[in-house]
């Protein structure tokens, strides 16, 4: 029996409109994407080409202007707000370029984490041996009292990633997570992700300029014009799987 | 509990703004709770003046029985009076300890020496409250204590002994009361000089009272009429506005309905205090109207402050609730998160703004009140600081909800969408409205009908919300016709400036709340000195100069002589004599002056007459003849009757008049045909009499006519040293004039003046020297209306003429005539029975100048400030109000002008991305600064600028029509002239304080503004 795909747009059209200067701007014209349970997908394309509004549209924090999105096998067009806050609160996490945007610089690391722990019923001694899992996954389980403004650029982007898998989503997206980082530390974020991707069966939606990073996931789609020009690429072998930084065995 | 740890932490991370927010959270708190802790400060500021100000018997209470000595009257009055106040707990706790006294009228002297009566009294404490001048307190049977006054006029001193009813009694100590009209002697009429008798003895009047011990009174013949009596004073420190009500009530029970006599307990009771307190109930009642009307203007302007700086908060947790959106986060914990940290505050910002309110009342209460009003902390307050704190939540909760209901995408945008301008209709709507209340206000006779109404205290609010709306709409527009300049000036801080400006909606609204804030402000300031600057004429018009004295001047004293000794260069102090004519339906005051001193000491405003007043009162005296000074015993007049023709030889009688009063009439004679010399005695030999005229007399034959000429050929008195010459004019015939009928002339004939007559019967041909006009000069306040006649010191018409005529004279106010006082005594012959002698004294005048009248044997009755004056008046009900209006105003003020700067720096946080842009292109730091300084001053500027000249617009439209006095006063007229200079100097100072803090923001903004913040690629 085949699972239902991660993510499922079908015929997924946006427009932006400037009502005071009467104009418009299709973001995203007759798209269909289809991403399987834990398959790793990069978005690459040119800037302006629509890929940030794909993520947005597939977290559901725009509403298409019409086609069919659906994720986890919920559509999301059908989902009210608090619908789509329980989608994103248990199916989606996301990871944004900036770092400093995907914490709250004052909390510190394991707040961080709690802070997106919104799933279920869980008693705090859960949560918080979860967040220190989490931080472990990531190699900043030294660094959970630390508040996040004063880690580095890369423990904060581990740290978001942490943040992001703190409800075991089905998908995660992520908008350009290493353009902010050294290529090191970029490769090792998206590893984690990868490791991520094996542990949980994460699928993921990553929107790269860097082709490093879109060679090390399964598939790719290009974007120009808001719309898929380019059959998928598909990857010459899956991308590292191993945790860069958990602990030596 | 974990997103709560994360809000507490989110506070401490941005403390700079959590500060800022609770600060002016709890400023608004403190404004809100202003108005009703100050509205009760002053009732009671009101009720403290009603009653110091009244008589003593407004303050006390005094019950008295009257029976004799045998029947113990002292204890029957303290009983009675103890067991009525037990069912009334109110007065009880409110009444001072009572003193006793017992009374009872003596005749006392030296043996074998007509005494002179006095009261006997005993009175608690008495020693306590008089200078012992000699000796010590009568502490024993048979001792008793006399006053100086008394002392000096019957020659007694310490041991003397004394026949007191007809007992022996001895001089213990000699005294001088101390505060003679103060609360201790409780009105009574202890002291002669006080009691209208003047220093007595000399004149056979009463004497002051005779103190002795209880038993010393008690031992007094049984049958005599005895008066116990205990005086209770109302605990002015004790009392509260919320007494009132009961006391009145308790009041009137233990008056028997104010009565004061009780069936039940025999007594009587004396008391003014019931109408003392209503009239500072209505004084107090007429408060509440005008601070309602200033209050709801005023937490309008803070509320919308507060959404100001509050909708900052929130947007710097903007990127927070976007996180929390994006995490999931439930829709209700999302709110909590992005509203909690501004919701604590304003909760902590309530006791904060509590103490804030109440120390600012306390300030204002020490500075500007009554003496020893308490600042009560009421339930209204805690009510206004529960609803304002609820106001600034709600304020709180809707300046949040922008960006709450922002989408997470636009939150992470560089620059927003452009944030929906105000409408235009809301600004027409409202513009519209303000002007369409003016209107109304104006055509319902509120504002611009020449009465007062409190409304119109609402019409600055209006004149500066228009104002503020239209110019906030201006400077945009003012800023968008420069782009063309700036442009081409090539000046890129003044280039960003306009654009800034021009762009921002923000602008709109920060330029609005300067506006209306600093309008409210000007108005405040100019109202403020409006109202004390009138408070001040009033009161010195009303009092006449600086301080003036009600004096008692010793029997033949000449008070003009005296103050000339103390004052002789006629700077410092002039008398006046002052009466009253109650024949016109509003009484007129009537003042006799010396015009040259006047001038110089009574307070003079330049629209009081149509010339400076030394030349009006250089109107009022005319050239007459000195009067002719009569001293001695005798009276000697030498005439020839011959050319008198008359059935019998009349009688030739010298009219004088006696300084200090009384006019007789000196029979020197018959006068007939031949020469004479004509003697009399006459009562001039102990004090100075002035020769009024003379007149025939027929006594037996007034039925037949006489006509004729008498010669007067010389005049001569006769004192301790012999006989001395008087100079009668008799040279000047034009020093003499007929007065009355059967006179027909005076001539003068070479060896002495003629006096002609021709007098049908019953008619006294009367000749009088012509000192004084025969109608009296007189400047006048044009309410009286030309008068041709006045009633005289001595109750009689006198004639006078307007001489100047003006709004207000200085001491009377509008139904006032001033006349010179030499003219009008002597129209009364110096019998000024009816009058009251007044010393005035000039600002100039030594603070010991009232101890030296009184050392030179002067008794100051009373003595009345004009700055005292002036300080009860700006203290009234309607004035407090305007107190109210620029305190809260300057609140106000501080508020706009905190959270605009706290807004532009806010709004310059978000601007850093673009600053850092635009110094990594190469704009110099230098040129950014200027920009921020710029943009931060022009709208400070403006804001001021429109702000204040509203204000000063509303100020000429409405403060004519603000009521600043509780009555309605008739002089002098009030000025409501622009008083631009405390304006400036409030202006001034905004400006000293705002410029560095302008400079600070924008350093502080170039400091934030990095190059890493370029980093971030625009999405």
């Amino acid at each position: 029996m085949t699972s239902a795909p991660a993510v499922e747009c079908t015929a997924l059209t946006h427009v932006y409109r400037d009502d005071e200067r009467d104009t418009h701007v299709v973001a995203l014209d007759d798209v269909d994407l289809r991403v399987a349970p834990g398959e790793a997908v990069a978005l690459v394309g040119p800037s302006g080409a629509g890929k940030s509004t794909l993520l947005g549209l597939l977290a559901g924090l725009v509403r298409p202007t019409s086609g069919r999105i659906s994720v986890a096998g919920r559509d999301v067009g059908a989902l009210s707000e608090r619908g789509l806050l329980r989608l994103r609160a248990e199916e989606v996490g996301m990871v944004l370029q900036n770092p400093g945007r995907n914490l709250l610089p004052y909390a510190t690391a394991r707040q961080n984490v709690g802070f997106a722990q919104r799933h279920g019923r869980v008693g705090r001694r859960a949560r918080r041996a979860e967040a220190n899992e989490l931080l472990d996954s990531v190699g900043l389980k030294d660094q959970g009292d630390r508040p996040a403004r004063v880690l580095s650029g890369g423990q904060q982007q581990r740290l978001a990633l942490a943040v992001a898998l703190a409800g075991r989503p089905a998908v995660l997206l992520a908008d350009e997570p290493t353009s902010q980082l050294d290529r090191h530390t970029g490769e090792a974020v998206i590893a984690l992700m990868l490791a991520a991707r094996e542990r949980h069966g994460t699928a993921l939606v990553v929107v790269t300029h860097d082709h490093h990073v879109s060679e090390a996931l399964d598939v790719e789609y290009t974007i120009h014009e808001g719309a898929l020009v380019a059959a998928p690429r598909r990857a010459a072998s899956p991308g590292p799987t191993e945790n860069p930084w958990a602990a030596p065995s | 509990m974990r997103d709560l740890a994360l809000v507490l932490r989110s506070m401490w991370f941005r403390r700079g703004l959590s500060l800022a927010v609770l600060v002016l959270a709890a400023l608004v708190v403190g404004g809100a709770v202003t108005g009703p802790l100050f509205l009760r400060a002053a009732g009671e500021s009101v009720l403290r003046d009603t009653l110091s100000q009244a008589l003593p018997i407004g303050r006390i209470v005094n019950d008295h029985t009257r029976t004799s000595v045998a029947q113990h009257p002292l204890a029957v009055a303290e009983k009675q009076s103890a067991a009525r106040l037990k069912a009334l707990p109110t007065l009880r706790r409110l009444l001072t300890p009572p003193v006793a006294a017992l009374e009872v009228p003596s005749v006392v002297g030296l043996p074998g020496v007509t005494g002179n009566p006095a009261p006997l009294v005993y009175r608690d404490g008495v020693c306590g409250h008089v200078h012992l001048v000699g000796g010590h307190c009568a502490d024993r049977t048979g001792a008793v204590l006399v006053s100086a006054s008394a002392a000096q006029s019957q020659h007694w001193s310490v041991g003397s002994r004394l026949v007191l009813n007809g007992s022996a009694v001895s001089v213990a100590g000699i005294y001088a009361p101390i505060d003679p009209q103060g609360d201790f002697w409780a009105g009574q009429p202890y002291f002669a000089a006080f009691a209208g008798s003047g220093k007595a003895g000399d004149l056979g009047n009463q004497l002051d009272a005779v103190f002795a011990t209880l038993a010393t009174v008690d031992a007094q013949p049984g049958q005599i009429s005895a008066t116990g009596s205990v005086d209770r004073t109302l605990d002015l420190a004790r009392i509260r506005l919320t007494d009132v009500p009961v006391l009145m009530r308790e009041l009137l029970t233990y008056t028997n309905g104010g009565s004061g006599y009780s069936p039940v307990y025999g007594d009587v009771t004396n008391t003014a205090m019931v109408s003392v307190l209503q009239q500072a109930t209505e004084i107090k009642d007429k408060l509440l109207a005008p601070t309602l009307v200033v209050m709801a203007q005023l937490l309008l302007l803070c509320w919308l402050i507060l959404f100001l700086v509050t909708a900052n908060a929130a947007e710097a947790r903007g990127p927070e609730v976007a996180l929390a959106k994006l995490r999931g986060v439930p829709a209700p914990v999302t709110v909590a998160f992005g509203l909690l940290d501004t919701l604590l505050l304003v909760v902590l910002a309530v006791p904060f703004g509590l103490g804030l309110g109440i120390l600012w009342v306390t300030a204002l209460t020490r500075l500007h009140l009554a003496p020893g009003t308490p600042v009560v902390i009421t339930s209204s307050a805690y009510l206004a600081a529960a609803g304002a704190g609820a106001g600034a939540a709600v304020a709180a909760v809707l300046a949040g909800s922008r960006t709450l209901r922002r989408p997470v995408v636009e939150q992470w945008r560089r620059t927003t969408r452009r944030a929906a301008p105000r409408s235009w209709v809301v600004d027409v709507v409202v513009v519209a409205g303000a002007v369409a209340a003016l209107v109304a206000l104006v055509r319902s006779g509120v504002i611009a009908s020449g009465g007062t109404n409190v409304l119109a205290l609402a019409a600055p609010g209006l004149v500066v919300l228009a104002a503020a709306l239209v110019g906030s709409r201006v400077l945009p527009g003012l800023c968008r016709a420069a782009y063309g300049r700036t442009r081409r000036s090539g000046a890129v801080g003044r280039f960003l400036a306009v654009r800034q400006l021009a762009r921002r909606p923000s602008t709109l609204r920060l330029a609005l709340v300067l506006a209306v804030a600093f309008g409210l402000v000007a108005f405040g300031v100019d109202a403020w000195s409006v109202a004390t600057g009138n408070a001040h004429d009033r009161a010195w018009t009303e009092v006449g100069a600086a301080e003036v004295l009600t004096v008692n001047p010793a029997p033949g004293q000449d008070l003009e002589s005296v103050v000339d000794h103390l004052d002789p260069g006629g700077s410092q102090a002039t008398v006046v004599t002052e009466t009253t004519d109650f024949t016109h339906p509003v009484p007129i005051t009537l003042l006799g002056v010396d015009p040259n001193r006047f001038a110089r000491v009574a307070f003079w405003r330049n629209d009081f007459g149509p010339a400076p007043l030394a030349s009006l009162a250089h109107r009022l005296t005319v050239p007459v003849v000195t009067s002719v000074a009569l001293a001695g015993d005798d009276l000697e007049v030498a005439v020839d009757g011959s050319g008198l023709r008359a059935a019998h030889p009349p009688v030739l009688a010298a009219d004088i008049a006696q300084f200090g009063g009384g006019r007789t009439s000196v029979d020197l004679g018959a006068v007939g045909p031949g020469t004479a010399t004509l003697r009399a005695p006459m009562p001039c030999a102990t004090q100075r009499c002035r020769l009024i005229g003379w007149h025939l007399e027929r006594p037996g034959a007034a039925f037949y006519p006489i006509s004729g000429h008498l010669l007067v050929s010389q005049v001569r008195t006769r004192g301790a040293g012999g006989w001395r010459p008087v100079d009668a004019h008799l040279g000047t015939a034009a020093a003499w004039r007929p007065a009355g009928n059967g006179a027909t002339g005076a001539q003068e004939a070479g060896t002495g003046l003629t006096l002609t007559a021709n007098a049908g019967a019953y008619v006294d041909p009367q000749w009088q020297v012509d000192d004084a006009p025969t109608s009296l000069p007189a400047l006048e306040t044009s309410d009286v209306g030309r008068l041709d006649q006045i009633q005289g010191v001595d109750g009689a018409a006198v004639p006078i003429h307007a001489v100047g005529v003006g709004p207000a004279l200085p001491g009377a106010g509008s139904q006032a005539v001033v006349v010179d006082r030499t003219y009008v005594l002597h129209a009364a012959a110096d019998a000024a029975t009816d009058a009251e002698e007044l010393v005035w004294l000039a600002p100039s005048a030594p603070p010991a100048f009232t101890s030296r009248l009184e050392k030179a044997g002067v008794t100051v009755l009373a003595s009345q400030s004009a700055a005292h004056a002036s300080a009860v008046y700006s203290r009234q009900g309607p004035a407090l109000a305007i107190l109210l209006f620029l305190a809260g105003a300057v609140l106000g003020a501080l508020l706009a002008a905190g959270g605009t700067v706290l807004n532009l720096h806010r709004a310059g946080r978000r601007r850093t991305y673009e600053l850092a842009a635009m110094t990594a292109l190469g704009v110099a730091p230098r040129a950014l600064r200027r920009s921020l300084h710029a943009e931060q001053g022009v709208l400070l500027a403006f804001g001021i600028v429109v702000g204040v000249v509203a204000g000063l617009v509303g100020a000429v439209l409405a403060l004519p029509s603000v009521p600043e006095f509780a009555d309605h006063p008739t002089a002098p007229p009030m000025l409501y002239g622009l008083r631009a200079g405390p304006v400036l100097l409030v202006v001034l100072g905004a400006v000293a304080v705002l410029a560095p803090v302008v400079v600070a923001s924008s350093a502080s903004l170039l400091r934030l503004s990095r190059y890493d913040q370029l980093r971030e690629a625009p999405a």
